[in-house]
C-alpha cells in the first residue's frame, strides 16, 4: 500500500468527523464483492443519502471495472462520484468472515469504507480523505482495532489514537 | 425516475470518470495513495455498451451537450436549475414520465 501526500492535508478529527453511527455496518453478511457493494448502497440509500440507488451501485460497479479498491492487507475502499451525491459521505463496514474482493494480494478483506463524493467537491477532500484511510490502516495494529471495536463509539476512539 | 434519465446520468458519471482518470495529475495521485486504475479500455467499453442503450436523437443531444458545457444533465432544486442557475417556467417534480430540460441552457434535468 502505498503513501499519499494528499492525507496530509487531513487531520485525524477531519477523518473522525466523516464517520458516523448510521453508516456503520458492524458486520456484513455478504459473501462476495459485489454483493458487498450492493449491501452498502442499500444501506445508505435506506437512510436517504441519495435518492438513486441504482445510479451508485452502477456507478461503483463502473469503478471496480479500472482496477479493484480491494487494498490488501484486508481493506477495501470502493469509492467513486456520482451526479446523485450531495456530499462526501462514508460508510464504514467489517466483515469477520472475509469477502472475495480480487484486492491486490489476493486476501479477503475485513474492512471496508465506501467513499461516495460529488463531481464537485467544494472543499476538495475526496482524494484527502481516500489518502488517510489507506494511511491508517497501513498500520496493522490498527486493523486489529477496528475490527475488534465492539461499537461505533471504540471505532472513533481507535482513529483517534492513531499515530497520524 | 424515468428510467432514459436514468441511463443519461450513469453515462455522465462514466464520462465523467473517464475525463478524471484520463488526467495524468489525478492518474498519478491515485497511485500515490494507492489504487492502480490502469484499465481504462474496460470502463471505455462499458460507456460504449452504455451509449448505445442510448435512443440516437438523446444520445446526440447528449454528446452536444457535453462539449459544449462539461455536464449535460444536471440537477435541479427549487424548481432552479443547478447548471445555469435560472429559474423554471413551470414545477419540475421529477416524476415526469418525458425527460426535461432547463428551459435556458437546455441541460436534462433531475432532482437531487
Amino acid at each position: 500500500m502505498a503513501s499519499a501526500k494528499a492525507s496530509l492535508l487531513m487531520t485525524k478529527d477531519d477523518l473522525v468527523s466523516f464517520f458516523h453511527p448510521d453508516r456503520f455496518i458492524p458486520d456484513l453478511d455478504s459473501e462476495t464483492k459485489d454483493g458487498a457493494i450492493r449491501s452498502m448502497v442499500s444501506h445508505l440509500a435506506e437512510r436517504k443519502t441519495f435518492r438513486n440507488e441504482r445510479i451508485v451501485l452502477e456507478t461503483l460497479r463502473m469503478r471496480e471495472k479500472l482496477g479493484s479498491t480491494g487494498i490488501g492487507k484486508g481493506v477495501a475502499i470502493p469509492h467513486g462520484r456520482s451526479s446523485v451525491t450531495k456530499d462526501l459521505t462514508l460508510l464504514f463496514a467489517r466483515s469477520s468472515r472475509g469477502i472475495d474482493f480480487d484486492a491486490a494480494d489476493g486476501k479477503p478483506v475485513h474492512l471496508l469504507f465506501m467513499i461516495l463524493a460529488p463531481h464537485v467537491d467544494k472543499e476538495n477532500l475526496y482524494l484527502p480523505l481516500l489518502g488517510k484511510i489507506v494511511e491508517v490502516t497501513r498500520d496493522a495494529t490498527v486493523r486489529r482495532r477496528l475490527m475488534k471495536a465492539d461499537r461505533f463509539e471504540a471505532v472513533t476512539d481507535v482513529l483517534m489514537k492513531v499515530d497520524a | 425516475m424515468n428510467p432514459r434519465l436514468e441511463t443519461l446520468i450513469l453515462l455522465q458519471d462514466l464520462d465523467l470518470m473517464i475525463r478524471e482518470i484520463s488526467d495524468s495529475k489525478t492518474a498519478s495521485q491515485m497511485s500515490r495513495i494507492g489504487f492502480e486504475v490502469d484499465q481504462v479500455e474496460n470502463l471505455s467499453q462499458a460507456r460504449e455498451e452504455l451509449a448505445r442503450k442510448v435512443d440516437p436523437d438523446l444520445l446526440a443531444t447528449y454528446e452536444r451537450l457535453m462539449k459544449r458545457y462539461d455536464r449535460a444533465v444536471a440537477p435541479v432544486r427549487d424548481n432552479k436549475c443547478l447548471a445555469c442557475f435560472l429559474k423554471q417556467p413551470t414545477k419540475y417534480s421529477g416524476s415526469e414520465d418525458s425527460i426535461r430540460s432547463c428551459n435556458h441552457c437546455k441541460r436534462f434535468l433531475y432532482i437531487i
